[in-house]
């Protein structure tokens, strides 16, 4: 660690630190991530062995980048990550005051599901995207996706796993109800909502208890049945005597959002799993197909343009 | 290009069959398992390292593997976690040199690896401890638990023969008996 300078805390989370730092060597700022070491017997914590594991192999320009990890003989481990100082959630209180304006909530959008795509494509779900887990770049308008602390690489077919991932508000149904499965679409439901939050600045789902958040889902999106989504009734948690809710129109809820904003939001917030978007499809969706005339204008507006850059970027992987 | 369509047609869409199961992710089997096919070549190692290796030969890994296939089933572990520790522990014996009396540390170590990355959490050290007779001491699982990570620079996430072997059995449409067969 001599290269490196620990400076104040700027996050803490489940399984370690963030610091701020500085390379000594380059000046650079770099988030220094130090994890906990709950128990020594056993060596390198299995959460620090995946994250780093994940990360090392994505090199994305919306995905935030690694940079170093470091270990020493008392067997902490440091992970050295490049340094953004705003999230979305700090974004959206801090420097809007009321409302963001819709390209910017366009361009944010098409980046968050550009690193969720790289993500899925290489057998990674993320499973914690909240607006606090999206750092942003201001100067480069770059938003990337972070905190792979719960992310996990997954297999064909997915077998089970850990039920419990993702903050409350951005979990997706399936995962209340307590499916032993699930998949990649877990993220896209999370990203539905991170898209509601900018729109309107409140979670659309909010709910105190799991229960409570449940019932708010239904009301809006609708109840789900056997029709709409096989298997359903008999998921763990399906709650009973719940009332038949008809899916709202979202349309109401967010009025200033163009048909083709709301097309996407209700496919990425689709109950059943098996018929959410995936990342790939949303980004072909025409909701991010420019109109000919406007581009122009917003054009000289932004500072980079990341919905006519990136086309096809799988190839920019080196492993 | 003529050639090329004449080709592709009688291929079966193998995935379709699968477009109501979401389990099986058909909208990224493809981007997966190609970027598998990339990553291959840098993931695996070649067959004649251990001339590379002063204190160690060939016989001795065969012994290794044969212990680490018998501990595997032991601890009642997964198919796919057998492949990877094969594999990182080819690929850790490629890079650094190891004293015959370590191979079997090295074995161990790596299916603790294995075992936490895939959040199996069952034999930790003491238990690792106990099947190597207590040949090794704590101190040095960890420190070569270290020195693993350091050497593999974490990449762990690689693809074995076991995930393209799936793959092909599914375009075989193959039955289970000899699926459990194959993965021998």
């Amino acid at each position: 660690m001599e290269k490196y300078k620990l400076g104040k805390v700027i996050g803490i989370g489940a399984y370690g630190i963030v610091h701020r730092g500085l390379n000594l060597e380059t000046n650079q700022i770099v988030a220094i991530k130090r994890f906990y070491t709950f128990d020594c017997k056993n060596g390198v914590p299995y959460t620090t062995i995946q994250e780093i594991s994940m990360l090392i192999e994505m090199y994305h320009i919306n995905i935030v980048k690694l940079l170093d990890v470091i270990s020493n003989t008392k067997n902490e481990w440091y992970i050295i990550f490049e340094y953004l100082d705003l999230d979305l959630e700090k974004y959206m209180v801090t420097y809007l005051k009321d409302s963001m304006e819709k390209h910017t909530i366009k361009y944010i959008m098409h980046q968050i599901l550009s690193g969720v795509m790289y993500c899925h494509k290489h057998r990674i779900m993320h499973r914690d995207l909240t607006p606090d887990k999206l750092l942003i770049d201001l100067n480069a308008s770059v938003v990337k996706i972070a905190d792979f602390g719960m992310a996990r690489a997954f297999d064909f077919p997915l077998r089970a796993y850990s039920p419990e991932v993702v903050t409350t508000w951005y979990r997706a149904p399936e995962i209340l109800l307590g499916s032993p499965v699930y998949t990649t679409a877990v993220d896209v439901w999370s990203v539905g909502c991170i898209f509601a939050k900018m729109l309107t600045r409140q979670n659309l789902f909010a709910g105190a208890s799991k229960n409570e958040h449940l019932r708010k889902i239904f009301s809006i999106m609708g109840t789900p049945n056997e029709r709409t989504w096989p298997g359903v009734t008999s998921l763990p948690y399906y709650p009973a005597g719940l009332p038949e809710y008809y899916p709202e129109n979202l349309e109401e809820f967010f009025p200033d959002l163009e048909p083709a904003g709301v097309d996407l939001l209700s496919e990425m917030l689709c109950m059943n799993p098996a018929r959410r978007i995936s990342a790939h499809r949303a980004l072909q969706h025409a909701y991010f197909k420019k109109k000919k005339r406007k581009e122009k204008k917003e054009k000289k507006m932004m500072i980079l343009d990341p919905i006519e850059e990136e086309k096809e970027e799988e190839d920019d992987d080196d492993p | 290009v003529e050639m090329k369509d004449i080709f592709e047609e009688p291929v079966m869409d193998i995935d379709s069959c699968d477009a109501k199961n979401p389990l099986a992710v058909v909208d990224y089997v493809h981007n997966v398992y190609a970027y598998y096919r990339k990553i291959e070549s840098c993931s695996s190692v070649s067959t004649s390292y251990t001339p590379q290796q002063s204190d160690i030969n060939e016989k001795m890994r065969a012994v290794l593997i044969d212990w680490l296939v018998e501990v595997h089933h032991k601890f009642e572990l997964r198919d796919k976690m057998l492949f990877l520790t094969v594999n990182i522990t080819d690929r850790f014996l490629a890079q650094q040199g190891v004293a015959q009396k370590k191979l079997q540390l090295v074995g161990l170590v790596t299916m603790l690896l294995v075992c936490k990355y895939e959040e199996v959490l069952v034999p930790v050290v003491d238990d690792l401890l106990f099947i190597s007779d207590k040949a090794y001491t704590r101190k040095e699982v960890l420190e070569i638990e270290r020195l693993m990570l350091n050497t593999l620079q974490f990449h762990m996430l690689v693809p074995t023969p076991y995930v393209f072997m799936r793959r092909y059995l599914k375009i075989c449409s193959i039955q289970q008996k000899l699926e459990l067969l194959s993965f021998f």
